[in-house]
This record gives C-alpha cells, structure tokens and sequence, in this order.
C-alpha cells in the first residue's frame, strides 16, 4: 500500500511538470488554432534562465521569478512576428516553422550555456524528506505538486470568473463574433501565447531540481505534451489538467506494475482514446 | 585543420582548428610531401552523448596540436560526423566517411548502439577503425586486424569493482541501469564477476534510456529493502540518477558503487554534494600522480578552461597511438598489415597509467583504479583508493 501511495504521488509530481507545459499548448491551440512545436523550447529556456538567475542571485525564488520573463517577451515577439501570418495558413506551415524555431532554440542554448547537463539546487527549507507514516517524499516533491495545483486554480479563476477569462472563452468559441463584439482580439491572441510560453518556463525553472538543465529536455517535454492535448482534448484547462494527471499517472504506474510495457502504454492510450473519443477524454462533447 | 559538417559546427572546434593552422609556418605546408592523412571522426555531438563526444574530440585535437597537426610527415584532417547516438545515422555518416571523403582511418563512436551496427560494414569494407568510446565487450568478441580500441572493454572495469563491493559491502547486492545494449551489458559484466566470486544479485532494475524522473524506480529500490546498489549510467541520466538518489535519501541507506563513468568529471560538477562518497572503478582519474596525467590535465586546462575527462582521456590517447603509428611507418598507411602492426606495437605511458594493445582483441592492456568520490583542492572529484596494474580484457575470461 505505501509502495501505491507512493507511486501515485510520483506520478503527480510528473503529471504537474506535465501540466504547466500542456495548459500553454492547448490553451494555445485552442484560442490561435496554432500547433506550436516551439513549446517545449520555452520549458528549456526558462529552465536555463532559472538556472542563471540562481548562478547569479543565489536565490532560487528569484529564479522561479525570473525564468517566464524572457520567454515572456520572445514569445509575444514571435507571435507577433511569425506566427501571425500564418494563422491562416494550414497547420502543416505553422508546424514547419515552430519546427524550424526548435533547433534555433537548442541551437542558442548551446551557445549560450553549452551542451553539457548542468544542476538546480533546491533551497534550504526545501531540501529534505518528509515521512508520512511509512512514505518518504522529498519535500521538494510536495512542493511541486503543490506548485502545479496552484498555478490550475489560478488559471482556472482566470479564465472562469474574471471579465479578461470570458473574453478568452469567447475568443476560443468564436472569434469573428467576438471581435464584432469589440473584442481586441489580436492582442488577446499576444497574450494568451506570450502566457502560455511563459508558464512553459516557469515549468522548466520548476522541474530543473529534479530533471536538471540540458539540451534535448525541450523535446523530451514536447511529446508527453502533446500527448496530454490530445487525451485532454484541445484548446481546454481542465483537459489540460486532467489529461496531465492522467498522463503522469499512467506512464508511473505503468513503469512500476508494467514495466516490460512502459514505453509504449501511454501510446496506447492515446490510441484508444483517439479511436473512442477524438475531441478528447475532458471535453464535454459539443454539438 | 578541422573540418566541420555544416550543422556540426562549434566555435571551439573551429578556432582549435583555425589557430592550429595558423602557426602553421607557410614553407612548411608547401614543403609538405604526402597527402593529408584524413581521419573520419564519427561521434555523438547531440543528445545526451553531446559533451562525451565534445570531450573526446577535445583530447584527441589537444594530442594532435602539440604536434602542430602532424604524423609520420603527413597533416592530420579531422572531418567530423554526428551519429545522433543513431545507429543508422551512424552507419550513413560512417560510408559518407569512408566513400566520399575517402578518410585514412576512423575514430570515435561513444554510443555502443552504433558501434555494433557499423561493425559488419567495417568488417566487409576493411575500413581501418579506432574506437575511442564505446566499451561493450561484443565489439571486440571476434577480432579483427582494422579494429582497435583505445578507451576499455567491459569486463576490465567490471571485475575490479565486482570485487570491490563484494570484499567492501557485503555478498548481496541489487543492480540498476539504462536499458540499452551498453547498459544490460555493463551490468551482466558485473553480474558475471560477482557471482562467480560468492555474490548474489537480489533485484534488477532497467529503466528506459533517457529517463528524466527515477523516482518510480527508487520508490521500488526502496521498498527493496537492499544494503547495496550497483548502478550504471552517463551523461545526463548519470546526473539526474544521482541527485534523486540523494534526494530520496538513499545515499545513507543503500551503499552505491557503480563504473567510473557515472561520477566523470562531464557530470560531477553538476551532481554536486550528492556524489560524494560514491564508490567506481575506472581507468582513469584525472587526480592520477604520474607525469604524463599532470602534463595532460594541465594543458587541458590552459587549452580548454575546464578538467579533463576520462573520454577526453581517450581522445588524447587515440591521438598519441596514431601519431606514433605514423612516424613506425613514415606516414605510409597504404598496407593495412603494416598499419596494423604498427598501431598494434604502440605502447604508451598515458595519462591513465602504462598502456599497450592485447595482441589478441586489440582492446588496452591498463591500470584499473578504484576511486571515491571526495572533495579536492576545493572541487569533486574522484580519488583513487586502489589500483589493480595491467589488467587484461582476455585474461579475465580465462
């Protein structure tokens, strides 16, 4: 049972990092109908930044601070700038050139910080273990979990109670009409992507204690991403969510019960929803 | 001069290659009688092999540089590929070598993957090769007179430490790696050693290459129940095994030893406090006291700012045994017999220690060192509690 306890908790520390990547690309996705391949670039922007920010200052929490800032702007100016013009080109051309933007990105990491494999220390008052009943975790574990649920709240409160959230929903549903409602929507466009890259990074700062800091984490992050979209459903927070949880939760326990099958099982579930529900697990069907 | 690929391209290798040229004298490259010898250099600059690879061409570049880029009277080329730790990719890159840019010899190839899928090609095609990574013992299971090796062969680092943990942590111990061929083979070395000595292996744990997150993996450790881990991994798995494994609190509970390269000078500095005391067996250490390592360490240094590490060990030793093949032969590397015998007669006094050929499987004849993690001068780094002399890869197997 403490072996399934903490099976669990592990697959929710990975279902968090999951989620803070996910929520961008589909929220992404979903209001800018743009598959952004970049995405994962910004999780390993803002790890590196985090991881300067700290070399620098000393201070983790001004890493955490910190890390979503540059991505922050790069991603509103790459919107802006490349994006934009392909809205209305089909997913093929934007996949291409977020594609393109990947080995830019890895390229300028390189340059700019090396392609070795470098480490984030945690601080202090989260250094340590915590024993609950017979369960070790690392605090830092709990921290992230508790991360992750707390950046879903606000997002959520964001999007469902604030005037700024509706007018996201509006977007996401129709955005011809909601621009004829006097919508900006063009720069609610800037935002949600300069957002949602930013939250990537601060994900990237967040998971660095734990994964470390390296080229190649952007791809390794992409793919479980995009799996989440897809089992979430496209273009929703609590698809986002709850597919990360899922997602986290399945690859975990899949490698600990499974292991002979690990790799490949939360293929096959994407499979198996992709053949029963294609709009995705999350998502109410709409009419 | 360092040719790069396009998409391969560093600054470092580059300005290595440009500043070499540049002291060049100008008589002396119109004076030059022979044709370039141009070794193909086949290794993994992307993923997590990137920095081994970097390492080792760093060595190998440092060892033709104190030569001002000569051997036996030829200037040395290096045209350098990625093989993406892809065997595919490797065996494309490795025919590009050999057929289009017509390379004496190659070197390289970190990844175990890709080695033993251009094995055949190199086997059919008589392409002279100088492996200056990958260490699985299958490589050299059928000898061949064009294939050398000049970092190690499984087995030798494996029956030192195999004894190590018996005769230091006790007759039962649980073992872990990266399921891939260089990771399952590392640990059946092991595995092979200490049980035919009295061991007993109690658990077996092969999580997937690349793994970002161990802690499902620990948790199961944990729950184990064991006294002592033997582990194998490199890279930048080396570095996120080691953290969580001193995250979760292990390091006090379970004893870890593993090989050498899991605490390397490419990832120590990035483990940080959370290797210390760990226990490997390796053929090098860069805190090694003879002449030639001091020499090494401290022109690495001044020449790239940072430690060596054992794959920029082999890439300097690589560099040494082919220039001074070259100068047994005069530069002539038309006769593959020739060659062989003069690169198969090299001996050294390397960095790691004395260092010569088996004349059976072409692997090194080399010291094997058992080190501990421990603080040096002020940084991490491996010091050496043991030393087993001339250890033979043929010789365990008898």
């Amino acid at each position: 049972m403490h072996f399934l306890i903490t099976q669990v908790l592990n697959g929710l520390v990975s279902g968090m990092i999951l989620f803070l990547t996910a929520a961008g690309l589909s929220l992404i996705f979903g209001l800018m109908n743009v598959v952004n391949v970049a995405h994962g670039s910004f999780f390993m922007l803002g790890a590196f930044v985090g991881l300067s920010v700290q070399q620098f200052t000393g201070s983790f929490w001004a890493a955490l601070l910190l890390a979503p800032l540059p991505a922050l702007l790069l991603g509103a100016v790459m919107e802006r700038v490349f994006i934009r013009p392909l809205y209305r080109r089909g997913h093929l051309d934007q996949v291409l050139l977020t594609f393109g933007f990947t080995f830019v990105f890895v390229d300028a990491v390189r340059w700019l910080w090396g392609s070795g494999i470098s480490s984030v220390s945690v601080p202090p008052v989260l250094d340590g273990i915590v024993r609950l009943g017979g369960i070790v975790v690392p605090k830092y574990r709990l921290f992230l979990i508790f991360v992750g649920l707390l950046l879903a709240l606000v997002l959520w409160l964001v999007i469902e109670r604030t005037r700024l959230g509706a007018m996201v929903r509006a977007s996401v549903d129709d955005a011809p009409t909601a621009e004829g409602m006097g919508i900006n929507v063009p720069l609610l466009q800037s935002s949600v992507f300069a957002a949602g890259v930013g939250i990537a990074a601060l994900g990237g700062a967040v998971a660095a204690p734990i994964i470390g800091v390296y080229t190649g984490m952007d791809i390794e992050i992409l793919i479980p991403a995009f799996i989440v979209v897809v089992i979430g459903g496209m273009g929703s927070l609590s698809g986002a969510f709850f597919g990360s949880v899922f997602v986290g939760l399945a690859d975990t326990l899949g490698r600990s019960y499974l292991p002979g099958l690990s790799l490949f099982l939360v293929y096959v579930v994407m499979i198996v929803v992709l053949l029963t529900r294609p709009a995705g697990l999350f998502v109410a069907r709409r009419s | 001069m360092v040719t790069d690929t396009p998409r391969g391209i560093t600054r470092r290798t580059w300005l290595a290659g440009a500043a070499a040229a540049g002291t060049l004298p100008a008589r002396a490259v119109l004076a030059q009688s022979g044709k370039p010898l141009r070794i193909g250099l086949l290794n993994s600059f992307s993923g997590i092999f990137a920095v081994l690879g970097e390492d080792n061409l760093n060595g190998m570049s440092l060892s033709f540089a104190q030569d001002d880029w000569q051997a036996g009277g030829r200037h040395v080329e290096i045209i350098k590929e990625d093989d993406q730790i892809n065997p595919q990719i490797g065996l494309q890159k490795l025919k590009k070598l050999v057929e289009s840019d017509k390379v004496d010899m190659v070197v390289g190839i970190q990844a175990s993957n890709v080695a033993m899928a251009v094995l055949d090609y190199v086997r059919a095609n008589k392409v002279f090769f100088i492996c200056s990574g990958a260490g699985t013992s299958g490589l050299t299971r059928n000898p061949m007179p064009n294939l050398f090796r000049t970092s190690f062969s499984s087995p030798q680092a494996s029956a030192v430490i195999a004894k190590w943990v018996l005769d230091n942590v006790g007759p039962e111990t649980m073992c872990m790696s990266a399921d891939y061929a260089g990771g399952r083979d590392t640990i059946s070395e092991f595995k092979r050693f200490y049980v035919k000595q009295g061991g007993r292996v109690s658990k077996e744990i092969y999580a997937p290459l690349g793994t970002s997150d161990f802690s499902v993996y620990l948790a199961d450790l944990q729950a184990a129940n064991g006294k002592s881990l033997y582990a194998f991994y490199a890279g930048s798995d080396a570095v996120r095994f080691v953290k969580q494994y001193a995250e979760y609190g292990l390091k006090d509970k379970i004893r870890l030893s593993c090989l050498g390269f899991m605490v390397e000078s490419d990832v120590l500095p990035a483990q940080g406090d959370a290797a210390l005391g760990i226990v490997s067996s390796l053929h090098y250490a860069d805190t090694l006291d003879n002449p030639a390592n001091k020499a090494f360490v401290a022109a690495y240094r001044t020449k790239y700012k940072k430690f060596p590490s054992v794959y920029s060990e082999y890439g300097y030793v690589t560099g040494e045994v082919i220039k001074q093949a070259m100068k047994t032969l005069g530069g002539d590397t038309s006769q593959l017999g020739k060659l062989e015998e003069a690169v198969a007669s090299v001996k050294l006094d390397a960095p790691r220690g004395p260092f010569a050929f088996n004349p059976v499987s072409h692997n090194p004849i080399e010291n094997e060192y058992v080190r501990v993690v421990a603080e040096v001068d002020g940084r991490l780094a491996n010091k050496v509690i043991s030393t087993t002399p001339n250890v033979s890869d043929t010789a365990l197997d008898a």
